[in-house]
C-alpha cells in the first residue's frame, strides 16, 4: 500500500467540533471557487466584466460631450452605464445559476451534508460585489481619464460604495427568480425581469409622462437618484435620500425572505 | 437506543398528499455494517433517506442518527451522502470540487488522499463536465467519503459505472466497512447487495416486508431455483402451482419455485419438454427472494 492510502487507513472518526477559523474557512472556499467557476463559464466571467466598461467607452466616443454640460449631464450615462454593469452578475449569478443547482440537486446535497447554512448564497453575492466593485473602479478610472465626469475623491469613493451597496436589491431579485423558476426558464425570466428595468427605470433617457410613473415601481430608479446624488448631480427623490434607501432595503429584504421561504419548502 | 445502532427509526410515517410514502417504517443500521434497502420503485426508499438525512420532516414516528435529531449539524458532520444524480459545477476541476466538500468537516481527507482512496487520482485534473457519466458517479463516490464518514449512504452508487470501476468501488465499501464505518446502501443491483450487505432490508409499499441477513431472507421464502434448458416458455410454466417466477436468463429457464412444490414441479418440467436439459436445482438466491417478497407484498 503506497504512503497516502496508509495514511487513509490509519485515521480515525475524530472529533466533530469545528474552530471558528475552520468555519470561516468554508464560506473562503466557497466563494474562492464561484469566483473560479464564473470566471471559467463564457457566458459570465468575461462579458460581465468587459462589457459595462467596453459600452460605456463606446457611447464616450460615439457622443462626446460639450464643455459646456452640466454635472448633471455628465453624470447620466456614467451611472446608466454602472448600474447596468452591477445588475447583471446579481441577478443573473443568483437567478439561472441558482436554479440549475437547485433542480438538480447540489443544494440538497449541500444541505444534507455538513455545509453552513448560507454558504453557498453568501458565496454568490460575494462574486456579485467583486464583479461589481471591478465594474465600479474600472467605470469611474475611465470616466475620470476621459474628462466624462469629474468627481472628487470623496465624491467618487461615495458613489462607489452607493454603486457597491445598489448590488443588494439585484441579489435579491436573482436569489428570488432562482428560487422559485425551472433551470430552462430561469435565464429567460431573468432577461424578461432585466431588461424592462433598464427602459422604464429612465436610466439612460428621461421616460415619456404618460409612463414615467412605472419608474416608481424600478429598483434601478432609486439607486440611479442615489448615485447622482452621490456625485453632486442634479437628482430627483421621492420625499429625500432616505426613502429611496428604505425602499431599495425593505424590496431586498422582503424579496430575499420569500426566496429563502420559498427555497425551505423546495427542499 | 443501543450503543451500536447509528440510526434508529421507530413506526415512521410519511405522505405527500394522498399518496404514504411510508408507513410504520422501522429499521435499525448497527455500526460497523452495511445494509442494504431494497424495495421495487415507488417503495419509499428514497422518502426514507430523505427523512434520515433531515431533509423532510416525519409526519409521525421518531428518527435518531448517533441519538440525536437528523439534520443536525453534528450529525451533518459524521456522515457521507451519494445521490442518484446530482449536478455539479462543470467548469471546476476534480480536485477543485473535492477542496470544497472536504472544508466542511473538521478532518475531512485532503483531495489527493479521497482521490487515491477511491481509485480517481486520473481525474484530479479534468473539468467535471467534460467527464462521462461513470466518471461523474466515481467523483461523487469521492465527495461522500470526504469527510471520513461514520455513516455513508449511497443511493444507487454503481449505476453508470464500468465493470472495473464497480470492483473498485465494491473494495472501497469492503475497505470502509474494515475501518468501522457504516453504510446504507440503494440498489437495484440485487447482486450488489448479495455480495456486500451484512443485512438487507426490503421495502414495499412504505413498510418493511423482510429484513435479516442475505442468507436469512433467502430461507424465509422457502423457495428453490430451477435452472433448465428447456423449450418451454415462462409464460407456460408460471402457472403451476408452487411456481412464483419464471424468467429466461443466458438462454436458460430459471423457475423459483416453492420447497413444498419442488419435486411436482422437476416432474412437470420432464414430463412436459422431452428435450429438456441442463437441470440443475439450487437454494433460491437474493433475487428469487426479493421477486418473491415483493410480488406477495403487491397482492
Amino acid at each position: 500500500m503506497n504512503p497516502t492510502a496508509a495514511a487513509v487507513e490509519k485515521r480515525s472518526f475524530g472529533s466533530v467540533h469545528m474552530s471558528n477559523y475552520q468555519l470561516l474557512r468554508i464560506y473562503f472556499i466557497e466563494a474562492k471557487f464561484e469566483f473560479i467557476r464564473s470566471l471559467r463559464n463564457p457566458g459570465f466571467g468575461m462579458p460581465f466584466l468587459i462589457m459595462p466598461v467596453g459600452l460605456f467607452l463606446l457611447f464616450i466616443t460615439l457622443s462626446p460631450l460639450p464643455e459646456s454640460a452640466t454635472p448633471a449631464q455628465r453624470m447620466f450615462l456614467f451611472t446608466g452605464m454602472a448600474i447596468l454593469g452591477i445588475m447583471g452578475p446579481g441577478m443573473y449569478g443568483f437567478g439561472a445559476i441558482l436554479a440549475g443547482e437547485r433542480q438538480y440537486g447540489l443544494l440538497r446535497l449541500k444541505q444534507a451534508l455538513a455545509m453552513p447554512a448560507g454558504a453557498h448564497l453568501l458565496a454568490k453575492f460575494c462574486v456579485a460585489l467583486i464583479y461589481a466593485a471591478v465594474t465600479i473602479v474600472a467605470m469611474i478610472v475611465a470616466a475620470e481619464l476621459l474628462g466624462r465626469i469629474s468627481l472628487t475623491f470623496p465624491q467618487a469613493v461615495l458613489v462607489g460604495l452607493t454603486l457597491l451597496l445598489g448590488v443588494l436589491p439585484f441579489c435579491a431579485i436573482g436569489f428570488a427568480i432562482g428560487s422559485r423558476t425551472s433551470a430552462h426558464l430561469a435565464a429567460g425570466v431573468t432577461t424578461v425581469v432585466y431588461m424592462p428595468q433598464l427602459y422604464l427605470s429612465g436610466l439612460f433617457f428621461p421616460m415619456p409622462p404618460s409612463i414615467s410613473w412605472l419608474a416608481l415601481f424600478m429598483p434601478p430608479f432609486y439607486l440611479n437618484q442615489l448615485v447622482l446624488a452621490a456625485g453632486g448631480a442634479e437628482h430627483m427623490f421621492i420625499g429625500n435620500g432616505y426613502v429611496h434607501v428604505v425602499v431599495l432595503a425593505t424590496f431586498t429584504l422582503l424579496l430575499s425572505w420569500s426566496a429563502a421561504r420559498s427555497m425551505a419548502r423546495g427542499s | 437506543m443501543a450503543s451500536e445502532d447509528l440510526v434508529e427509526i421507530k413506526d415512521v410515517y410519511k405522505s405527500f398528499g394522498d399518496t404514504r410514502a411510508l408507513d410504520g417504517f422501522d429499521m435499525t443500521v448497527r455500526s460497523g455494517e452495511l445494509l442494504a434497502l431494497l424495495g421495487e420503485n415507488g417503495a419509499g426508499k428514497t422518502t426514507a433517506i430523505s427523512l434520515m438525512l433531515g431533509l423532510e420532516p416525519a409526519d409521525a414516528g421518531q428518527i435518531h442518527l448517533f441519538g440525536e435529531r437528523p439534520g443536525s449539524m453534528d450529525v451533518r458532520r459524521r456522515i457521507g451522502v451519494m445521490f442518484q444524480d446530482v449536478f455539479l459545477a462543470p467548469e471546476l476541476l476534480v480536485h477543485e470540487h473535492l477542496t470544497i466538500f472536504s472544508s466542511y468537516y473538521p478532518n475531512g481527507y485532503s483531495a489527493d488522499e479521497i482521490l487515491e482512496f477511491t481509485h480517481t487520482t486520473a481525474l484530479r485534473n479534468r473539468k467535471y463536465g467534460v467527464l462521462s457519466g461513470g466518471q461523474k458517479r466515481q467523483v461523487q463516490f469521492a465527495i461522500a467519503l470526504c469527510g471520513r464518514p461514520q455513516l455513508l449512504f449511497l443511493d444507487e452508487p454503481t449505476v453508470g459505472l464500468d465493470v472495473q470501476a464497480r470492483k473498485d468501488l465494491w473494495a472501497t465499501l469492503r475497505q470502509l466497512i474494515q475501518q468501522g464505518c457504516s453504510i446504507l446502501l440503494t440498489t437495484h443491483y440485487l447482486e450488489e447487495a448479495e455480495a456486500l450487505a451484512d443485512r438487507i432490508v426490503v421495502l414495499a409499499k412504505g413498510r418493511v416486508v423482510s429484513s435479516g441477513t442475505v442468507k436469512e431472507v433467502t430461507q424465509t421464502i422457502s423457495t428453490r431455483r430451477i435452472t433448465c434448458v428447456s423449450q418451454l416458455t415462462p409464460e407456460e410454466v408460471t402457472t403451476w402451482p408452487g411456481v412464483s417466477t419464471a424468467v429466461v436468463e443466458d438462454g436458460k429457464l430459471v423457475l423459483a419455485v416453492a420447497h413444498t412444490e419442488l419435486e411436482t414441479t422437476v416432474r412437470r418440467l420432464l414430463a412436459a419438454d422431452s428435450t429438456l436439459v441442463d437441470l440443475q436445482v439450487s437454494q433460491a438466491g437474493l433475487a428469487d427472494a426479493f421477486l418473491k417478497i415483493t410480488k406477495e407484498s403487491r397482492q
